[in-house]
């Protein structure tokens, strides 16, 4: 039973990282900042650490935060239900991308846990707090990748865009940037996954965030060389490599987020095949991350590369400044998410960071059509994930 | 498939990308004015650049279909709709105009014409052209100015730009003005209907250039604003 889990979670993450890299690597391969080849290898990098790293937050509430265990008598239920949501989330995530429809693997998961644990021991089963709270992330998530997304381009644009030297201002923001997105993801680990003191935490993500910005600054200025200094086209340049970096930072958060969604069964099933019924203490073994971000990482290198290239080709080109502050926006969210251990899809809170620009007037960005069968997609997965993991589990329990 | 659909957020093509595409056939169909009149009054036939006019202008009209598909669908723009949808009318009507001026010197054969006329007439098709030329500059700066934000800098850029505009305007509309009086000025000599013809050509030419000049006052508009 634990082999199937480990193939099965494997299995799970291969998908996630064939099919997902293209979210945080396409601006900035559509952008010809990167090669796809080398947005595959930075992918897989960066997919593996962010698993390993913050991965343990998500994966620790799709284990215990959604099925009370305390409800359940059978430690035989946990099993077959862990193993029957990674198979209806599979197929489903499966059957969604046949047909084109945006779902987010995060809420299939979600909906794959919760259907389980309902038929195996009644909606009294179900954490339903727990469901309130995540449920109540997917519609924040969206907006706050927006309002930081449009927060970043506003700043830009005051502080860059409309400067009477954009240049000089480029050689001056750039590296808070740089050092604003180090900040962030440092302090986030330090504290969370660490647990050290707040206050010792963000001293050291300030001095390490502060040398970084101040390498940036010296490689900024050497790309600029030779630009007049109200050249636009200037400002673009530095943040078209720039865009290399927010896109490691969404691979990285995309990593610590979903990582769960395959693991998250797996780490049930060994917590109870390990301790039985055990406690809520029980923690993420450090090799189920390994697990999970390997599978990601092999994903993205295996599959991945034809994807980015496909991508590369066919993606509308994204303004280096908007780009940037569409994967800033996106993948802050994301990672605040993880540390706090709510799963959020990465491709809605993306949604949510290009409709922030939209509304800064940024892009020219389509329609509600669009936008609608997000809706759609939200409503039906839950409900249809759930249904399939109840469905898959009657049989496995009847069966075995 | 995940991106596809993020991809699916946004226009094939931008808009304004496919306005300067549009104004690229309004320049091209201009360009066809001085050969045509050369033509015309070496008493040579100019079907065959009517018939490369007609096909621009319905090269023109689908791009002219696309762009309106493609801003019935778009949520956000960069400026509002409705003034790119002027523009992209008053592009129409260039094209629209100079189909007009080939179609009208194809009906009606003025010959022994005196040269001072015909050298004015020449004159005012390559002012025509060059604020034509002016104003598809214009629309190409409009893309830089929306991704830069609307920076003050590429702002002051475009506004010389349309000053040039409206001075090449200002050229054409003197030059119809030194032709209608040199036109007048043959009354005795020239066949009433003749003069008249010519008159309404020169006339037709000229309006070529005041729809430049409505769109680039549409463009100052828009980055003003």
């Amino acid at each position: 039973m634990l082999l199937i889990g480990i193939i099965l979670g494997f299995a799970m993450a291969f998908a996630i990282g064939a099919n997902d890299v293209a979210n945080s690597m396409a601006t900035a391969v559509g952008a010809k900042a990167i090669t796809p080849k080398q947005a595959v290898f930075i992918a897989a990098v960066l997919e593996f650490l962010g698993a390993l790293l913050f991965g343990s937050h998500v994966t620790s509430t799709i284990m215990k935060g959604i099925v009370k265990w305390e409800a359940v008598n059978d430690p035989k239920i946990l099993l077959y239900g862990a193993i029957a949501t990674l198979i209806a989330t599979t197929v489903w995530v499966l059957v969604a991308t046949i047909w084109s429809m945006p779902i987010s693997t995060t809420h299939s998961v979600v909906g794959g846990m919760m259907g389980f644990g309902v038929v195996a021991a009644g909606w009294s089963a179900v954490n339903w707090i727990s469901m309130l709270k995540i449920v109540a992330t997917w519609v924040i998530s969206p907006f706050l990748g927006g309002l930081i997304s449009y927060i970043v381009f506003r700043i830009i644009t005051k502080a860059i865009l409309h400067s009477d030297k954009p240049l000089t201002a480029t050689r001056k923001y750039g590296p808070v940037f740089v050092g604003a997105t180090i900040m962030i993801i440092l302090s986030l680990f330090f504290v969370k996954t660490l647990n050290w003191n707040l206050g010792f935490s963000l001293l050291i993500a300030l001095v390490c965030s502060f040398g970084v910005g101040m390498l940036s600054s010296l490689w900024i200025g050497k790309k600029l060389k030779g630009f007049d200094d109200n050249d636009y086209n200037g400002v673009e340049r530095v943040f078209r490599k720039m865009q290399v970096v927010t896109s490691c930072y969404v691979s990285f958060s995309h990593g610590a987020n979903d990582v769960a969604n395959a693991i998250g069964p797996v780490a049930l099933i060994i917590a109870v095949v390990t301790t039985g019924m055990a406690s809520q203490s029980v923690t993420v073994p450090t090799w189920v991350l390994l697990l999970g971000g390997v599978g990601i990482a092999i994903g993205v290198a295996v599959l991945g590369k034809r994807v980015m290239k496909t991508i590369g080709e066919d993606i509308t080109e994204l303004n280096n400044t908007r780009g940037f502050s569409i994967d800033f926006g996106a993948a802050t969210t994301v990672l605040i998410a993880s540390v706090m251990g709510f799963p959020v899809s990465t491709t809605h809170t993306v949604v949510g960071s290009v409709t922030g620009i939209g509304m800064a007037r940024g892009l020219e960005m389509v329609n509600v059509g669009v936008l609608k069968s997000i809706v759609y997609s939200w409503l039906l997965t839950v409900p249809v994930a759930a249904g399939f993991s109840a469905l898959l589990y009657t049989i496995l329990i009847n069966v075995f | 498939m995940v991106l596809k659909f993020i991809e699916r957020l946004f226009p094939k093509e931008s808009p304004l990308k496919l306005m300067k595409k549009h104004a690229d056939i309004a320049l091209k169909s201009v360009s066809y004015l001085e050969g045509a009149f050369e033509s015309y009054f070496k008493g040579e036939n100019i079907s065959e650049i009517s018939d490369k006019v007609d096909k621009l202008e319905q090269e023109a009209d689908d791009l002219k279909v696309e762009i309106r598909k493609a801003y019935a669908n778009l949520k956000f723009f960069y400026f509002d709709r409705v003034d790119a949808l002027f523009i992209l009318h008053e592009q129409d009507n260039i094209i629209d105009a100079v189909d007009d001026v080939l179609k009208m010197l194809m009906m009606n054969m003025v010959v022994d014409l005196d040269q001072s006329v015909i050298e004015n007439f020449m004159a005012l098709a390559k002012i025509v052209k060059e604020s034509v030329k002016l104003m598809t500059i214009t629309i190409e700066n409009l893309l830089k100015i929306a991704e830069s934000s609307f920076s003050e800098f590429e702002i002051s850029k475009e506004l010389k730009e349309i000053l040039e505009v409206e001075k090449e305007e200002s050229k054409s509309d003197m030059m119809n003005v030194a032709l209608g009086k040199k036109l007048y000025s043959l009354k005795y000599d020239m066949n009433a209907v003749d003069l008249f013809f010519l008159q309404k050509v020169a006339l037709k030419l000229g309006k070529v250039a005041d729809k430049s000049e409505r769109i680039v006052e549409k463009v100052r508009l828009i980055i003003k604003a």
